[in-house]
């Protein structure tokens, strides 16, 4: 199954093809919302549509590591449009062997694979939409 | 005195006058007349005595001519006077000049009287003759005397001369001496006063040599620094030119930034295609080949640019190496100019030294032919000065040999002195006989 692997830091996380329907260079600067949580960077506009870009350091609970001024991945979730801010895109990739995640299990993760002997985690759509939901909601 | 001594003879004597005057009778008449009266006598004698007996009258004739021949002589011819002058004839014979010659002279004179005139007159003559011989020689004596006294004199002096004028040859002697000792001091001198000029000489080429010189690198130097601002301002103007050229691989390394802008834009337009293609199903498989191929594209467009872009990088550090070295460079050529100015300074300095040296010797190359012309003259006055003292060697020589020959006439005169002083004490003797006073 084709997967598009990204950065985030030194990280390399990996989401399905079919979740994403395209990779943009972000803006210089993002309108901020007012009482949004702290892992929403701001919105973009794209094309006439607003996208509320989510940092995933933050969504995913990493340590903060610099500034991070790379690609917005757009999720493909129907009228509601959603950006993961994270720092570059690598490319396509196909990954087969997903293996469980070692610790305590995620709602947004779905697995690790090994990808050109480098470890690749694999992110569940689902997952990350429903976090992201959840973001607001907690709020 | 003089004059009366060169008084001739004659003139001193009186001639006896043959006549005086008066009446003169000679005594041959008187003679003559006496025997006359005496034979009258006895006529008159005999008349008167006639008649009378013979003997009477032989008496009587006796008587008469005794008595005329007492009388007669006595009375008549004076005959004592010839006693008179026999006497005075032998004292002045002994030398007595003294008494006068008795002369009575009588109304009538005769020989007797002339004679009696005439040895008075030899006697006065004499006597006058004897008074000037002894005069003369009381003279003669005393100038001989003096003339000892005066040579005795001359000999002393002549003495003395003698040692002052052995003294002044000794002296003359030590003076030539010291003379040529002076000559050879001064002959030293002006050979080392010849050596002090040739190497003054010497020490003028030298420093001429090294104005010259010094000169000569000071052109050089100029010529240096002249270049060495040409070689400056040639750096200067490849510095800009590197700068320029830095700046313009910058320029590149824009252009080359744009180019993998436009790459990463590309390889995301490619991403998104893909993306696309994935979505569209089985119909965008072609479409997703070409869109790998876009990206392929774009990865090695970002690849080849990253490359240029290093090179630029590498080329605008390595521009901006050689600026800084220049820069350095030029700092450090800016350094040199100063040497260079420095060096330039001494050299203009050393040479002006040089020059000063130079002159500075050439005087006393100068002084030192002055000095060696004057102890040339100095050893030519010195030589005529020997040649005087030689002189005055063999002049001394000379007057010692005159003053021997002075010493021998002065003592010769001496000897003739004392002889004269004998011959006039001689002579005194002699005269000395002679009685002038009573």
């Amino acid at each position: 199954m084709r997967h598009v692997i990204f950065r985030v830091q030194k990280e390399r996380y990996a989401l399905p093809l079919a979740a994403i329907r395209e990779v943009v260079v972000p803006p210089p600067a993002f309108s901020r919302v007012p009482r949004a949580p702290v892992a929403v960077r701001g919105v973009m506009n794209l094309r006439g549509r607003v996208v509320t870009v989510v940092e995933v350091r933050e969504l995913l609970g990493l340590a903060d590591g610099g500034a991070l001024s790379g690609k917005v991945v757009l999720l493909d979730r129907g009228r509601r449009d959603l950006g993961l801010l994270v720092t570059e895109v690598e490319g396509i990739e196909s990954v087969e062997k997903i293996s469980n995640a070692p610790g305590r299990p995620s709602p947004s993760i779905r697995g690790v694979a090994r990808l050109r002997g480098l470890a690749v985690t694999v992110l569940d759509p689902e997952g990350v939409d429903r976090a992201i939901t959840s973001l607001f909601e907690h709020k | 005195m003089l004059n009366s001594r060169r008084e001739p003879l004659q003139r001193l004597l009186k001639v006896a006058e043959e006549s005086r005057g008066g009446r003169t009778i000679s005594l041959q008449f008187k003679i003559l007349s006496g025997y006359l009266g005496l034979g009258c006598a006895l006529f008159f004698t005999m008349r008167l005595m006639e008649g009378r007996p013979w003997w009477e009258q032989s008496v009587a004739a006796g008587v008469v001519t005794v008595v005329a021949a007492l009388i007669l002589p006595a009375v008549f011819a004076r005959v004592t006077r010839l006693k008179v002058l026999s006497r005075s004839a032998l004292e002045i014979s002994r030398g007595d000049l003294s008494s006068p010659v008795a002369n009575e002279s009588g109304g009538v004179r005769d020989e007797i009287d002339e004679l009696a005139e005439a040895i008075s007159t030899m006697q006065e003559n004499l006597r006058e003759l004897v008074g000037h011989i002894q005069h003369t020689a009381q003279s003669v004596a005393d100038s001989a005397n003096e003339l000892q006294r005066s040579a005795e004199n001359v000999n002393g002096s002549t003495e003395e001369v003698g040692s002052s004028m052995e003294k002044i040859a000794t002296g003359a002697e030590s003076q030539s001496t010291l003379v040529g000792q002076a000559s050879k001091v001064i002959t030293e001198m002006a050979g080392s006063i010849e050596r002090t000029a040739i190497s003054a000489v010497d020490a003028a080429r030298a420093s001429a040599e090294t104005s010259g010189a010094a000169e000569q690198g000071s052109r050089a130097a100029r010529l240096a620094g002249e270049k060495l601002t040409k070689v400056f301002s040639r750096i200067e103007t490849a510095s800009h030119e590197v700068f320029a050229f830095g700046e313009k691989t910058l320029e590149i390394s824009k252009i080359v930034d744009v180019i993998t802008q436009v790459a990463q834009q590309t390889n995301l337009l490619a991403l998104n295609a893909t993306i696309e293609a994935a979505r569209a199903g089985e119909y965008g498989r072609g479409f997703a080949v070409v869109a790998d191929e876009v990206r392929k594209l774009a990865e090695s467009a970002g690849r080849s640019a990253e490359q240029i872009s290093k090179l630029a990088r590498d080329i605008s550090g390595q521009s901006t190496a050689v600026v800084s070295a220049m820069r350095e460079g030029i700092s450090e050529l800016a350094e040199g100019r100063e040497d260079l100015t420095a060096i330039v300074r001494s050299m203009g300095s050393i040479t002006d030294t040089a020059r000063k040296g130079s002159e500075k010797v050439h005087l006393i190359s100068e002084s030192a032919r002055e000095q060696l012309k004057g102890s040339e003259e100095m050893v030519g006055a010195i030589r005529e000065i020997s040649g005087v003292a030689k002189a005055n060697a063999s002049s001394t020589e000379a007057i010692q040999a005159v003053i021997h020959e002075q010493t021998s006439a002065v003592s010769r005169m001496t000897s003739a002195a004392q002889e004269l002083n004998n011959l006039s004490l001689e002579l005194q003797s002699v005269v000395r006989r002679f009685r002038l006073n009573q």
